[in-house]
């Protein structure tokens, strides 16, 4: 091992199933030491097959992985020390907490007053010690949930490789189980791969989410990052909710002025030197805010309520644009629109978002 | 006079008081909304109004005349649950169809009616499917559309959307609402997300442990509630309730005392336990001149916005939301300040607000 080596990097990594499914196509990724990372995307983005990949209960088709440095492509998963929590936990039912995670370090044969030493370290720190002569066929969700974590990190592993592991919990649960994660992950310093299709989930957790879509990276950053400068129109659209809003419009070049398609509107670009053409317009919910009659001269977008949704601290509100088109607007505070009434959104030019509409690509 | 009436309803099964005489009216073309934890009652009520269980006392009276004895199939009320089951071996279209042909109605008006409802729920691309091959979203959208074509008096939703996605979730609000302002369905619904709820509902009765709490719409709930649990419930992150003891200072001010911190507050309260309430987006969270000591603990990115977690000494965690673009720390040492103006006190033992008084 050398300084500098990521804890896992993936090079060139493809994987191609018997079938023909290409489920993972040429990819690379460095996943740091103590990083709290989220592969997130839809469904078939393949995303639990990287992380299988780097579990090593996969074989890339192509590519190599490596682990701080040394190339561990054929190891095998138990070599190569990664902590895998599955999405049913697969607990020892029959068997109590304590034997639970005492399990692995005894199969490995460590000695045994280790074992009992490290068994309780795990009970206090993950607030298990009631429950250790309990069996696990009695414990409630989120308790079997902290022996899945326990039961994994105890051994110390590399990597804590968790898949969609929240999907079971219900609403509240699941708020108070990520805080839980995340505070644990802080407290252990254990670098954490975290597969999920929710992206609020991915945004809350994650240091940095890598976004997947058909088998391939679309975005890798931190969620300010991802959240603020998509880069491109798909992620743009994933992230966040209500989602950005995404309107066609056409880019003038020698200008560098943008006319929306749906909205009697022009705002300065910013760009420079690009090729005229058809783009899309992305701003946030947030961004875009309510205001009477004119003020301090910014682009606005004029159209009627269609729906108003309170959300406690803030509103949603729908508005149907000149052109038919609607947009979403996410207000602090309370809005007292009735649907059909006349409405006008400001928003700040350095807030919008510009793609190239026939790449899906992020213009600068 | 009310569409739907439901008068000091109580219900006992066993042991357990199910329901402690609950009274809520729902105006014709009204989306109410029925709030609370799992056991607070709601699908008590809704059983109770569709006829599937008897109230030991109480009324349900449906355009000015009782129900009790009407058997449920006449009573023209349509519910919806979580679960609900379709019929596995029909498309969309039987599965809307079925009441309507046992009604006997004209093939041309079942059609009509079925094509309507499927427009509104945009769910025709699902008519000669069956429901093995439907997404979650989708099973509910047919769930709610084979309640509607009936066009009952009374549609009753149970949880209608939990358990899907946030999105689809966020979605389907929305598109409920417009349904609901469309065919002016009166409805009920019933859940304990708040978000949802409030997205629809014109008024919202928010219940605990079988009783009614507070009967209002969502925007006063959030700004005014009356009861501890209506700010645990409204709010996401939910509102900060602090065990503490008050002491009255003279001249207006009291002092909020806690094992971790003593806060002096500008508002008149006698003295006595209570839980002192503050919402989390009200906190604001700075390097100094705040009110409290804190530590910085896990902080979680939503977009918008910034969830932090705030340890004020050894057993006290403060969340606070802040703007996206303030950075923490973990392990840094801020302040917070509690603006007076936006704080709730309610009575420890019955977590009856008290200031600002009701």
């Amino acid at each position: 091992m050398s300084r500098g080596d990521p804890l896992i990097r993936l090079e060139g990594v493809g994987k191609t199933f018997d079938d023909g499914t290409v489920a993972v196509k040429d990819l690379d990724l460095e996943i740091e030491e103590d990083a709290f990372v989220c592969f997130l995307g839809p469904s078939g983005c393949g995303k639990t097959t990287t992380l299988r990949l780097i579990a090593g209960l996969e074989n890339p088709t192509t590519g190599e992985v490596f682990l701080r440095g040394r190339r561990i492509t054929d190891w095998p998963p138990q070599r190569r020390g990664v902590g895998l929590v599955f999405q049913n936990y697969a607990l020892f039912q029959h068997m109590t907490v304590r034997s639970n995670l005492a399990f692995g370090l005894e199969v490995r044969g460590t000695p045994r007053r280790e074992v009992a030493r490290r068994v309780q370290d795990m009970a206090a720190r993950l607030d298990l010690e009631e429950v250790l002569g309990v069996r696990a066929s009695r414990l409630d969700l989120s308790t079997m949930q902290r022996v899945a974590v326990g039961r994994t990190l105890v051994a110390e592993p590399n990597v804590l490789l968790l898949d969609e592991p929240l999907n079971n919990f219900q609403a509240g649960l699941r708020e108070q189980m990520r805080a839980q994660l995340k505070s644990w992950q802080q407290q252990f310093g254990r670098a954490t791969i975290y597969v999920t299709h929710d992206q609020e989930e991915a945004m809350t957790l994650g240091d940095r989410i890598v976004v997947m879509r058909d088998g391939e990276v679309e975005q890798e950053g931190p969620p300010e990052q991802v959240y603020g400068r998509p880069e491109t129109l798909f992620v743009a659209g994933f992230i966040g909710l209500p989602p950005m809003n995404l309107l066609p419009a056409r880019l003038d070049g020698s200008t560098g002025r943008v006319s929306l398609a749906d909205a009697s509107l022009e705002l300065e670009a910013g760009t420079k030197e690009r090729p005229s053409g058809d783009v899309v317009v992305g701003v946030r919910p947030e961004h875009l805010l309510p205001v009477e009659g004119e003020v301090d001269g910014r682009p606005r977008l004029r159209g009627v309520i269609d729906l108003v949704r309170p959300m406690a601290a803030k509103t949603i509100v729908d508005v149907r644009l000149e052109g038919g088109t609607t947009v979403r607007a996410l207000t602090r505070g309370i809005v007292r629109g009735e649907p059909g009434e006349p409405v006008t959104l400001a928003f700040d030019p350095m807030a919008v978002v510009l793609f190239d509409r026939s790449t899906g690509l992020r213009i600068d | 006079m009310a569409f739907l009436e439901v008068r000091d309803l109580r219900k006992q099964y066993g042991r357990k008081e199910a329901l402690r005489g609950v009274t809520f009216a729902v105006e014709e073309g009204e989306l109410f909304c029925l709030l609370g934890a799992p056991g607070a009652g709601k699908t008590t009520i809704f059983r109770v109004i569709a006829g599937l269980d008897r109230p030991d006392d109480g009324d349900i009276l449906i355009e000015g005349s009782s129900v009790l004895g009407v058997a449920p199939q006449h009573r023209d009320v349509a519910m919806v649950f979580e679960d609900m089951a379709l019929y596995p071996h029909m498309t969309a279209f039987g599965n809307m169809a079925h009441a309507l042909y046992l009604r006997k109605l004209p093939e041309g008006e079942i059609r009509e009616r079925v094509g309507a409802v499927a427009d509104l729920l945009r769910i025709q691309h699902l008519m000669d499917r069956h429901p093995e091959t439907y997404s979650g979203g989708e099973r509910r959208r047919v769930a709610v559309a084979r309640a509607l074509v009936r066009r009952p008096r009374i549609l009753l939703l149970d949880q209608a959307l939990s358990g899907l996605d946030a999105k689809i979730r966020q979605d389907m609000t929305g598109e409920l609402k417009r349904l609901q302002r469309e065919t002016g369905q009166t409805m009920v619904y019933a859940t304990h997300d708040f978000e949802e709820g409030a997205a629809m509902a014109d008024r919202c009765l928010v219940m605990r442990a079988g009783a009614g709490l507070q009967l209002a719409d969502p925007q006063t709930l959030y700004a005014s509630p009356e009861a501890a649990t209506v700010g645990r419930i409204i709010g996401t992150p939910a509102m900060n309730l602090i065990r503490c003891r008050a002491e009255p200072r003279g001249s207006g001010t009291t002092r909020f005392g806690h094992p971790d911190f003593q806060l002096e507050l500008p508002i008149a309260v006698e003295e006595g336990a209570v839980l002192l309430g503050v919402r989390p987006e009200h906190l604001a969270v700075a390097e100094d001149r705040g009110d409290l000591r804190a530590t910085v603990d896990v902080v979680q990115m939503r977009g918008p916005e910034k969830i932090v977690d705030l340890r004020v000494g050894e057993e006290l965690t403060l969340k606070a939301v802040v703007p996206p673009e303030q950075q923490l720390e973990m392990g840094e040492s801020v302040s917070i300040g509690v603006p007076p103006e936006l704080v709730f006190v309610f009575e420890a033992e019955s977590e009856r607000r008290v200031h600002p008084p009701v």
